[in-house]
């Protein structure tokens, strides 16, 4: 459905000519600019559809009637009469059917349903009674039109009694009947006409998916940085606990028909997740919410990456907090979201919530059910990897290969870059032009290597160089940042393990020298080198024990080279 | 009694109440020479009905007196009683002391 070529036609028994302007104001979208047709002409116009009243070629139909136009026998029922349900049956359906064959000239078809005013009261107590319940009779005609336009699949019944229930007396005033055949006050109308745009958002898939909430006085009382969760105000018998858990059941009722849920909130994330995941009255757990930001961050940038993180459109949206301000920042900075006025009044939370229009849906598909478990799933099998506790299930995980090569022509020119820019993960930082590093890896018993990585997740090129002299003390070690961590570094180690061992050293010495940047380095020394700290920034191991390399790694070595350890594999 | 004043703030909310379901060449400016129906008026039969009766909400809701301005005799000189805000505010103070 096209929300900007919407065409709709009203025909009707009662005067609807500002429910047609309604339809058409530019103050909630969308736009639907609407033909009244002539009074008190429904069946005549449904059944020809060469009637003047179709000359606009409407896209929405709107049909809405009073039941004792429809229905003699329901008429009669309202005057006293006793009638037989399956008389007033067989003028519902009847009407229904057509109903259903003007579904076919357009592309949605809105029946509010039948409605009696307030002070209709019939007998009182019989108003229930099969015999004369004349309230009861107009239930089952709402009941029997709903099941006949079960299987017409671009026809909706709106629920025209919540319309009345909100506005109560005033819902409806017979001098509007009387005077101007208005069966409905200004108001009502109101509330059809916005229940109507929302069917069609709906219908055009612009229902929003995604409700972002805040937590502290918005999920529960309190502030959970200040009380712990035992503090807070979340059920237990008094009215402010009771109605937050009132709140998260309404949440978690949207969460069935397919809205995802989100945090953002100020806070420290591990209190605030204690308190999801250890208060006994809380209705929404961990599991309930697709994601969340919890940190001290600016809202309108957590809200844009985490709706990021989700892959949906800010314009698919919902952020509910308490504070005003922080809703006016999340406006102001992504005025594709939609930031509902929230009630001071904690207690009408969740009727504040329920009367949200933006969640409306005309299908709840099986895919919309199970929105929110694929979410979960996927944040569980990110949850699974980041708690992966054995290191190295997660190195044997990345299929590492490490090609190993002499410094020489073909690769001096990238390897003399990484030398000089190379920052964080350099040993002694040694810059060096082209000339200088050949003429130095090229002199008697010293050598310069270069390391290409790749793993599962790709190429990295000629990321790493390491140089060695004959006595076992390394000149240069640098790693590029975008493979650190991962087993290179070792298995660096480890190839200058050999080339030293094979000259004559006794023992790999590596000798750190502090820049502003390269503490990183320091770290992997004293943490996971297996090197023995020696004076000052010294490390050094002895070769005359066996010094494997990492096993997760498979090397490419040089041709020629001599494979002096067993721990070495090539590829 | 209430005031003139009173009645005409009562007047300019229920102008702002049936604002907005007319279209905006239709609407009702809050001022005292406001024309409101007949020669020159913004609005229809249909919509001076409507707008009269919320009127009649609106008085015993704020001013707490119910005064009846959709009688016979009222709606037969529609054109003159309803003409203007200054029309319409001599109707309900009148219609205010005679009850």
């Amino acid at each position: 459905m096209d929300l900007k070529a919407l065409r709709g036609l009203i025909v009707s028994d009662f005067t609807l000519d500002s429910l047609a302007v309604r339809l058409g104001s530019e103050a909630e979208a969308p736009v639907i600019p609407t033909q009244v047709a002539p009074f008190d002409q429904v069946q005549q116009i449904l059944i020809n559809p060469a009637d003047p009243s179709w000359a606009s070629d409407p896209n929405v139909l709107i049909v809405w009637t009073r039941p004792e136009n429809v229905s003699p026998a329901f008429a009669a029922a309202s005057n006293g009469h006793k009638v037989a349900v399956e008389d007033a049956f067989a003028e519902v359906d009847e009407f229904a059917q057509l109903l259903e064959s003007a579904s076919h000239r357009v592309e949605t078809l809105l029946v509010p349903t039948w409605t009696l005013p307030w002070y209709e009261r019939g007998l009182g107590a019989l108003s229930w009674k099969s015999s004369s319940g004349v309230r009861r009779l107009l239930a089952q005609m709402n009941l029997r039109l709903a099941e006949r336009l079960e299987s017409v699949p671009n026809a909706f019944l709106l629920d025209a009694d919540s319309w009345l229930l909100k506005h109560g007396k005033t819902a409806g005033n017979p001098k509007l009947w009387l005077m101007a055949k208005m069966a409905f006050s200004p108001e009502v109308l109101r509330e059809a006409a916005s229940d109507i745009k929302a069917t069609l958002n709906s219908l055009a898939g612009k229902s929003k998916k995604l409700l972002i909430l805040d937590l502290d006085e918005t999920m529960w009382g309190g502030i959970v940085g200040e009380t712990g969760w035992q503090g807070l105000a979340l059920g237990g018998h008094d009215p402010l606990g009771e109605s937050f858990v009132e709140f998260q059941r309404a949440v978690q009722a949207l969460t069935r028909s397919g809205v995802v849920l989100g945090i953002c909130s100020k806070n420290d994330e591990s209190v605030a997740m204690e308190a999801i995941d250890q208060h006994p009255d809380m209705v929404l757990r961990r599991d309930d919410f697709a994601g969340w930001r919890i940190n001290w961050r600016d809202k309108a940038t957590n809200i844009a990456e985490l709706v990021e993180e989700l892959n949906l459109g800010l314009d698919s949206v919902v952020f509910i907090d308490d504070n005003p301000a922080e809703r006016a920042r999340v406006q102001e900075a992504l005025p594709k979201v939609f930031v509902p006025d929230w009630p001071e009044d904690k207690l009408l939370y969740a009727q504040a919530l329920k009367q949200l229009r933006c969640f409306d849906r005309h299908a709840v598909t099986a895919e919309d059910v199970q929105r929110t478990e694929m979410y979960r799933a996927e944040r569980q099998r990110q949850s699974m990897k980041e708690s992966m506790t054995s290191i190295e299930d997660w190195l044997n995980s990345l299929n590492l290969v490490i090609q190993v090569e002499a410094l020489g022509p073909g690769n001096l020119k990238r390897a003399t870059q990484l030398l000089n820019k190379t920052n964080q993960m350099n040993l002694r930082t040694r810059r060096l032009t082209e000339d200088e590093f050949m003429s130095w890896a090229g002199a008697d018993g010293q050598s310069s290597y270069c390391f290409r990585v790749e793993d599962r997740f790709g190429d990295y090129g000629l990321t790493g160089l390491a140089s060695v002299r004959a006595d076992g003390f390394v000149e240069d070690f640098l790693l590029s940042c975008r493979v650190m961590g991962r087993g290179v570094e070792r298995a660096m180690l480890s190839i200058l393990a050999q080339t030293a061992r094979r000259r004559g050293g006794s023992s790999l010495v590596l000798e750190y020298l502090e820049t502003e940047r390269n503490r990183p380095m320091l770290g992997f020394l004293q943490n996971d080198s297996g090197l023995e700290p020696g004076d000052g920034h010294r490390f050094s191991r002895t070769l005359l024990d066996p010094w494997p390399a990492p096993s997760h790694v498979t090397f490419q070595l040089p041709e020629g080279w001599v494979e002096a350890e067993a721990g070495v594999r090539s590829g | 009694m209430a005031s003139r004043d009173e009645i005409q703030n009562v007047i300019f909310q229920t102008f702002a109440s049936v604002n907005e379901d007319l279209p905006a060449d239709k609407r009702l400016t809050p001022e005292p020479g406001t024309v409101i129906f007949g020669q020159g008026g913004k609005l229809d039969s249909l919509g001076l009905v409507t707008f009269v009766i919320s009127l009649e909400s609106a008085l015993s809701e704020r001013l707490g007196k119910s005064i009846s301005l959709t009688d016979e005799e009222a709606m037969a000189n529609g054109a003159a009683a309803f003409h203007s805000v200054e029309s319409l505010v001599n109707l309900i103070a009148s219609r205010w002391e005679a009850s």
